[in-house]
């Protein structure tokens, strides 16, 4: 946010769109000579926000690389939309597609990696717009998308596809400069962020403590809180919310809105709220108020990790990222999570990228490739490692089968297909082939229950009942033994099996 | 000549704002400014604080016991709409309860659908929302 007078810039000139976007570098960008200078248009208190191109790249890392990681945690909700086929949309109009768990999860998969491309700055100009719809769509399809964080994002994405995706001035050190409106616009929306949740809090249960009382889990935040007072913290909020609304526009206050802005989320999130990753977004947006040396001083480290990646020749660097990125797609794509369509647009972004910058010849295709191979190995990475997949299956299964739906079975095949020693998928699957006569298959998934965890008693009662409606009871009272053994004196096991006396 | 030089300024400000990107940045900032307004001055419902920036308020904290009826029997809920759905119901959001009310006139045509919802705030008396056919009346 430093202004530097004028004397020490040139304007950079203007780059074709695609190429700018592949061929800019992480944190040290080239300066291009300075083109003749153009009358401006835009309003002058506008035009004074201005970022080191540094600030604006790490910046860029840290926002939508959260995103990234956000879109793809957001895969285990996927199945509650279209469920029952019912739908409230937050608007009438336009009339958008109705949403469905497979449309979802694509829409997710997709915004992950499109985001990932965009923090690593591939193809921004273009991604950028196109995930800020997706990201719109995917919040205004349906009201069980409630978050205000998420229209925050939206409205915050829309803002950014205005950003230049290429320094607009050069400092007399060499360095870049990024000058935008947008970033002001930004701000301003932040400020009215600010300004309306003040206002909220004008309510007699918030200013004498009540609400924040009631929303504070136990733990040391909440003692350290009742130390102070509740109605005192209450009321702190909300003069630090009407400060902010103050200050975070303004070019002269941004230390105070930095300091007071960061103390207020950071304190969010200790409170832990469940408000997903709203903080953190919101400390990657105090990225642009921070002082350079921060932003300067992540990018020299992270320029320093990859140093040595530098030092191998370019023809290796392009065929260790293009195998990277077809093991991660190749991973993306046989997951049992319809995610295979996210996978081909993540790799259709990377090959207009590829193309954008085949001019500049091997070397500058290794970033493109190398940033496709991260974001795809990055929803892979978070595939194979999170429980994501896994809620998805489990909570698309648990509502087949409250609302009786026919994708029950469906649901639970695709749990075991990531979690093979599921209890829960394998025990309902046993109900679901019990009910449909194949009993084999049923006591199949019994034991696999049992064997899974062999302390829940169900698994055993359901075997012990399937049993005996094939004429079994030996076999059940057996079962009932086994459930006995593992669970020493459960009451239910052991009066089914005193029910069953001693069978023949 | 004062009515010249008026008009003379009005057309210079009408100019500035077709400038980009003068008019995006004074629309979206008027719009932004006077969108949550009408949560507080033209909401039907304020249980629904949409796009209104009133983040951990009072009415986040209430709630509303939600009971829809075909007839004279009452809806097993968890059966027609998924968990989600209804624990924005008991948010007491009348236009999700509403669709969940037309969706049940559609499966039961010629049939009363009723919700009656109960809802306790914070602070004050719990007060019913409903209790008529939403069949005939639509909106609670």
């Amino acid at each position: 946010m430093a202004k530097p007078t004028r004397t020490r810039r040139r304007r950079a000139p203007a780059r074709p769109a695609a190429a700018a976007d592949v061929a800019a570098p992480a944190a040290s960008e080239a300066a291009p000579p300075p083109p003749p200078p153009t009358p401006s248009t835009h309003p002058g208190c506008w035009r004074d926000v201005e970022v080191p191109w540094t600030t604006w790249v790490v910046f860029r890392l840290v926002f939508f690389g959260l995103h990234a990681v956000d879109a793809f945690l957001q895969i285990s909700h996927a199945p509650r939309y279209g469920a029952g086929g019912f739908n409230v949309p937050h608007l009438p109009f336009p009339p958008l597609p109705d949403p469905s768990r497979a449309g979802m999860t694509f829409v997710y998969g997709t915004l992950a990696i499109g985001f990932a491309l965009i923090a690593l700055g591939v193809g921004v100009r273009a991604l950028l717009p196109l995930v800020a719809a997706l990201y719109g769509y995917a919040y205004f399809v349906s009201q069980l998308d409630s978050y205000q964080h998420h229209y925050l994002m939206w409205l915050v994405l829309v803002i950014l596809c205005f950003v230049p995706t290429a320094p607009t001035s050069v400092g007399a050190d060499g360095r870049g400069w990024l000058r935008a409106w947008a970033l002001r616009l930004v701000l301003a929306q932040l400020a009215i962020l600010y300004l309306w949740a003040a206002i909220a809090k004008l309510d007699p249960a918030w200013l004498d403590g009540t609400l924040l009382a009631q929303q504070i889990k136990p733990g040391r935040v909440r003692r350290l809180v009742a130390a102070i007072g509740f109605a005192t913290m209450a009321k702190l909020v909300l003069a630090t919310e009407l400060a902010l609304a103050a200050t975070v526009w303004t070019r002269r206050l941004r230390w105070v809105a930095l300091a007071l802005g960061l103390g207020l989320h950071v304190g969010i999130e200790l409170v832990d709220l469940e408000i997903g990753l709203f903080s953190y977004f919101m400390v990657a947006l105090y990225l642009l108020l921070a002082p350079a040396a921060v932003p300067a001083l992540l990018a020299q480290t992270g320029a320093a990790v990859i140093a040595p990646l530098g030092r191998v020749p370019a023809r290796f660097q392009l065929g260790i990222a293009a195998a990277a990125l077809t093991l991660a797609t190749v991973v993306v794509i046989r997951h049992p999570l319809p995610l295979a369509g996210a996978a081909v647009v993540g790799l259709l972004a990377v090959a207009v990228a590829v193309i954008a910058a085949r001019a500049g010849g091997v070397a500058a295709l290794v970033r493109p490739v190398a940033a496709g191979a991260v974001a795809v190995g990055l929803v892979a990475i978070l595939l194979t490692t999170t429980d994501v997949a896994a809620d998805h299956f489990r909570t698309w299964a648990g509502a087949s089968r409250r609302m009786h739906l026919p994708t029950e079975r469906a649901a639970y095949q695709g749990l075991l297909a990531v979690e093979p020693r599921s209890e829960y998928a394998h025990y309902y699957l046993g109900l679901l082939d019990q009910q449909a006569g194949d009993t084999a298959a049923a006591l199949a998934h019994f034991t696999a229950a049992e064997r899974a965890a062999p302390t829940r008693t169900r698994a055993y009662l359901a075997e012990a009942a399937a049993l005996v409606a094939a004429g079994r009871p030996a076999d059940a009272a057996a079962a009932l033994d086994r459930g006995l053994a593992a669970v020493p004196g459960d009451a239910e096991l052991a009066r089914r099996r005193a029910a069953l006396g001693t069978p023949p | 000549m004062i009515a010249s030089s008026s008009l003379r300024r009005l057309v210079d400000a009408a100019r500035w704002l077709w400038r980009w990107p003068n008019g995006f940045i004074a629309a979206f900032l008027v719009v932004q400014l006077l969108l949550p307004l009408q949560y507080y001055l033209a909401r039907r419902d304020r249980h629904d604080e949409r796009f209104a920036w009133r983040m951990f308020s009072s009415t986040r904290m209430l709630t509303c016991t939600v009971e829809l009826r075909v007839g004279d029997q009452p809806v097993e809920l968890v059966t027609e709409f998924h968990d989600a759905w209804l624990a924005i119901a008991r948010r007491g959001r009348r236009a999700v309860v509403e669709a969940m009310g037309a969706r049940l006139c559609r499966e039961h045509p010629g049939t009363e659908v009723t919700a009656r919802l109960w809802c306790t705030p914070v602070r004050g008396e719990p007060y019913p929302i409903g209790g008529f056919d939403l069949c005939t009346i639509p909106r609670l």
